[in-house]
């Protein structure tokens, strides 16, 4: 924003769009907008310069009125009277055309409905609005069937003055309003591939081969043309990706994967002609000097990996230093984009894996792999535990066919994993797999007043405060979580739904809404929990800035952690720097008075009483003791612990403890508060 | 807690990426010390009893076993800090034990190591303390990450000794069940290796209930470390929660199995 390239290339398009139309309409809420005075600026210079003008119904000139002298809100007020003084200044230069009367309609939206409705053959018009549900309903006249109709332009103003897309309308069931800036209609049935319920019976096996081709040597495809395998760019598991001397790169398989599944399934994929940018569908199959199958060649791609480059937070610091949340979001959207291609043609990726999408930027991504996706009755043989969905955890990949609730899950998955840059929605502590978690869907984050008590604090869970509610956060919920109402494979959101979900939470994130509430939304690591309405913030006592949560003591998050506010001190034994900060003491964490290696240096060393093994004594343990007085215990940790567990059950019935906590260590001499006390009690 | 440590909690605040926690679990014990005959040592004739043995006193002679293995433990967080995304993922700590069971250096954030620290041999060989010790430091680290919701692959232990242990013998049973219980949960990945043929083979076995001890051809610490390297890095670069393929066919050239 704001830089003298950008500013040309949006000032050029606010002309193209305005050569291109014949007509151009504007409605009452972006005269109304906030950054409509530098835009009506823009406007009135290319108006000149092209010799059009603004059309504007004199409807909505008496809503302007009406809202001008609304004295119950006075910014509304100020709004349309700066509106009028930019229409004015527009009629003045002669740019402006009135029409209508202004008792038609006290709803301008109808009107413009009708006139585009009516117009369309007739013009080319260009529409004006900050109206989503408009804007989706206007743009929605050009998928008509009907022949001779000349497309519309519906366009919105962007916060800095200059003309954006309009986001599509908010719309949860499955199918739902045109994808964001992509202009894809929906493909007719010729297009699409049928949908199966079992797995081929097309062979598997090896097909025995007599060469595969390698670097630098020759392959040819089916016109016996022939291509040169020039570098090689990558090894998989399948196989090798090598330039050529065409502008497309080159997968041959290894000898081992050469099957017959393979070659059909390869037929079938190119027998529809599957066009989309970024995805690197297979163009030509390729064969060996004896007309062998080993391959195909595809479109070149280009970007890092999005499990490098995203999934790592610090890789994605370093490698995206300038990206906010709005580039994440972005980002998912051109993903779904591409997702919604090949869904909407019966086609399941199945793997939705992060080294198959590669980023260039937030609006460039290429798909590769596409070989392994699920066409028709070939099976995509490949996995990952994380993005396979719970009712699918430990089955054989290639022994079932995929459905859209597959793929549904693995597209949450994903976009979790883009928002909470590399985090999987399961938890994940220890090295296990994720597949126990997923199973018994034990999702770890609240929504509402929904959770499983599990939550970690810290960075994670602030990320995920910072989410948009409605469009994010539960959705998110609903599909990862037990009680989710999405839960259910059949009830999970397609990619349309998430594509209209993200469209909303960009619109927040643009329009500066999500930051108004709070400025740390709008970063990708949020330092903090997400600022609620429903909460009171006092001043930190300590620091007198930061602001504390009611309920969560008076000491601010920052000052808690705050090595400067902190007690430093010394290890007693070798001097090691220790810190004993602000939170320990709110926790009531024990103040160490060694350091680790001192405190876990032998002292003592003793035989039990009860069991008489030998046990040690270390040093942190001999203060701890020491200070509070306790004589050296005279049982191992095993017949202490029973004994403390033998007492807890004897103390549930004395009512008057006050929940302190008992002495570990029993002292069979008789002395100590604790044998007075069980004196007292029990005799 | 130590100033060190508060600084480790932080940086999983700053660096919230998946963990990968390798403890090294080093014998620094006096027997370390001897060199392998590579044709230029000189007997003196004096003998000296140290470490539970008898051993020759020589002059000359190449590496000692402890130089070998410092050197493999350098090339080792080299690889580490060369790869990029075991640069942000792995933690390693290092532990010796001699007569006393001594944590060198802590699980923390590689960028914050100036230098890989020194140690020296001396002493008897405290194998239960030390893995004890290392085991602590590892429960200490995973709680960490479990306050801080950072998610961690399965830790490693490297277990590294070349003779008898003759420590606290509760203490090394202790130790070995707290092993074996960590394996048989899935939640620890052992590599217990010996060192020269004095290792007690069978005390590591029983610390590695699923992996044979490895043992190392003559002083290949290096390849050894390399291989460990390598395999950080590979699970540095994969999610958490995915099966993991160890490429133990490059283990092959380093030891006998």
């Amino acid at each position: 924003m704001g830089n003298g390239v950008d500013d040309s290339r949006k000032m050029n398009h606010i002309e193209e769009c305005v050569r291109r139309s014949d007509r151009i309409f504007i409605d009452t809420c972006s005269v109304l907008y906030e950054a409509a005075t530098p835009f009506f600026e823009r406007l009135s210079a290319v108006l000149q310069k092209t010799g059009k003008k603004l059309y504007i119904t004199r409807s909505v000139m008496a809503e302007m009125d009406r809202h001008q002298r609304n004295k119950e809100k006075p910014e509304l007020a100020a709004r349309a009277r700066e509106g009028f003084r930019n229409l004015v200044k527009m009629d003045e230069a002669g740019l402006l055309e009135k029409i209508g009367n202004p008792e038609d309609e006290s709803f301008a939206d109808n009107i413009f409905l009708a006139v585009f409705t009516r117009f369309r053959m007739k013009y080319h018009l260009m529409l004006i609005t900050q109206d989503r549900n408009l804007a989706t309903e206007v743009d929605a006249l050009n998928n008509s069937q009907a022949v001779n109709v000349k497309p519309n332009i519906v366009k919105s103003i962007d916060k800095d003055g200059y003309l954006r897309n309009f986001y599509p309308a908010r719309n949860e069931k499955q199918d739902s309003a045109a994808p964001y800036a992509s202009r894809s209609l929906t493909p007719n049935s010729a297009q699409c591939f049928r949908i199966c319920r079992e797995v081929t019976a097309v062979p598997d096996d090896a097909l025995s081969v007599q060469h595969v081709p390698g670097e630098q040597e020759m392959a040819f495809t089916d016109s016996k043309a022939p291509v040169r395998l020039q570098k090689k760019l990558a090894e998989g598991g399948e196989g090798a990706i090598y330039e050529t001397d065409t502008p497309q790169v080159a997968k041959i398989y290894k000898a081992d994967k050469i099957t017959r599944r393979c070659h059909e399934k390869l037929k079938l994929m190119m027998s529809k002609n599957l066009q989309c940018e970024g995805i690197c569908f297979p163009e030509k199959l390729l064969y060996n000097q004896y007309g062998e199958f080993v391959g195909y060649l595809m479109p070149k791609a280009q970007g890092e990996e999005l499990g490098s480059c995203v999934f790592r937070a610090q890789r994605l610091k370093r490698r995206f230093p300038d990206w906010k949340k709005r580039d994440l979001v972005e980002l998912s959207l051109t993903i779904m984009e591409k997702i919604k291609y090949l869904n909407d043609r019966n086609i399941i990726l199945g793997d939705i894996n992060p080294k198959n999408i590669l980023v260039v930027s937030a609006k460039e991504v290429y798909f590769v792999d596409t070989d392994s996706y699920q066409i028709e009755d070939y099976p995509c043989p490949v996995g990952m535990t994380n993005f396979t969905a719970p009712e699918r955890q430990g089955i054989d990949y290639s022994s079932y066919l995929r459905q859209r609730s597959d793929d549904n899950f693995a597209i949450a998955t994903l976009l979790f994993m883009i928002m909470l840059p590399g985090k999987p929605p399961y938890a994940q502590q220890g090295g296990e797999t994720s597949d126990e978690n997923i199973r018994k869907m034990d999702f770890s984050y609240p929504c509402g007043d929904k959770s499983n008590g599990k939550t970690p604090d810290g960075p994670w869970r602030f990320m995920w405060s910072h989410l948009a509610y409605k469009s994010v956060k539960e959705p998110f919920y609903n599909t990862f979580a037990k009680d989710g109402e999405y839960q259910k494979p059949k009830d999970r959101l397609s990619v349309d739904a998430w594509i209209s979900n993200f469209s909303n939470y960009l619109e927040l994130l643009d329009n500066g809404i999500m930051g108004k509430n709070d400025y740390m939304s709008e970063w990708i690591f949020p330092k903090r929990y997400k600022h609620s309405d429903k909460v009171k913030y006092t001043r930190c006592e300590v620091c007198g800035e930061m602001e504390v949560e009611e309920g969560r003591g008076t000491i601010c998050r920052a000052c808690m952690d705050d090595p400067g506010k902190a007690e430093h001190y010394r290890c007693a034994q070798c001097g090691t720097e220790m810190i004993y900060t602000m939170r320990d003491k709110a926790e009531n964490k024990k103040r160490h008075v060694f350091c680790m290696t001192c405190g876990h240096q032998v002292l003592y060393q003793a035989e039990c009483r009860t069991c008489h093994k030998t046990f040690q004594i270390a040093r942190e343990e001999a203060a701890f003791l020491q200070a509070k007085g306790y004589h050296m215990p005279k049982n191992c940790p095993e017949c202490r612990k029973r004994q403390r567990l033998q007492n807890a059950s004897v103390l549930q019935q004395t009512k008057t403890f006050s929940g302190r906590r008992t002495a570990s260590y029993e002292s069979s001499s008789g002395s100590g508060w604790w044998s007075s006390l069980k004196k007292l009690l029990f005799g | 807690m130590e100033y060190s440590n508060f600084i480790r909690l932080q940086d999983l605040v700053n660096n919230p990426s998946a963990r990968v926690p390798v403890c090294l679990c080093l014998d620094t014990s006096d027997s370390m010390k001897s060199v392998e005959d590579d044709g230029t040592i000189v007997h003196t004739g004096r003998t000296i009893y140290k470490d539970g043995r008898q051993w020759e006193i020589v002059e000359g002679g190449g590496e000692s076993r402890l130089q070998a293995m410092r050197a493999g433990v350098d090339a080792f967080y080299n690889a580490l800090r060369a790869d990029d995304d075991a640069r942000d993922a792995a933690e390693v700590s290092l532990v010796t034990f001699d007569t006393q069971a001594r944590c060198i250096q802590d699980f923390g954030w590689l960028d914050r190591l100036e230098a890989v620290p020194t140690f020296t041999a001396q002493g008897d060989t405290h194998m239960g303390e030390g893995v004890n010790l290392a085991l602590d430091l590892l429960d200490q680290r995973k709680q960490e990450y479990k306050d801080k919701g950072v998610d961690y692959f399965q830790p490693w232990l490297v277990l590294m000794t070349d003779g008898v242990p003759n420590g606290n013998p509760a203490e090394l049973e202790r130790a070995i069940q707290r092993v074996n219980a960590l394996v048989m949960q899935k939640k620890l990945t052992v590599f217990p290796i010996a060192i020269g043929s004095g290792a007690d083979m069978e005390v590591l076995r029983r610390f590695s209930p699923q992996r044979d001890p490895l043992h190392l051809k003559g002083l290949k610490f290096r390849e050894f470390f390399q291989w460990l390297g390598a395999s950080v890095s590979l699970t540095s670069k994969s999610t958490p929660g995915e099966r993991i393929k160890l490429d133990t066919e490059g283990i092959k050239g380093w030891s006998e199995l």
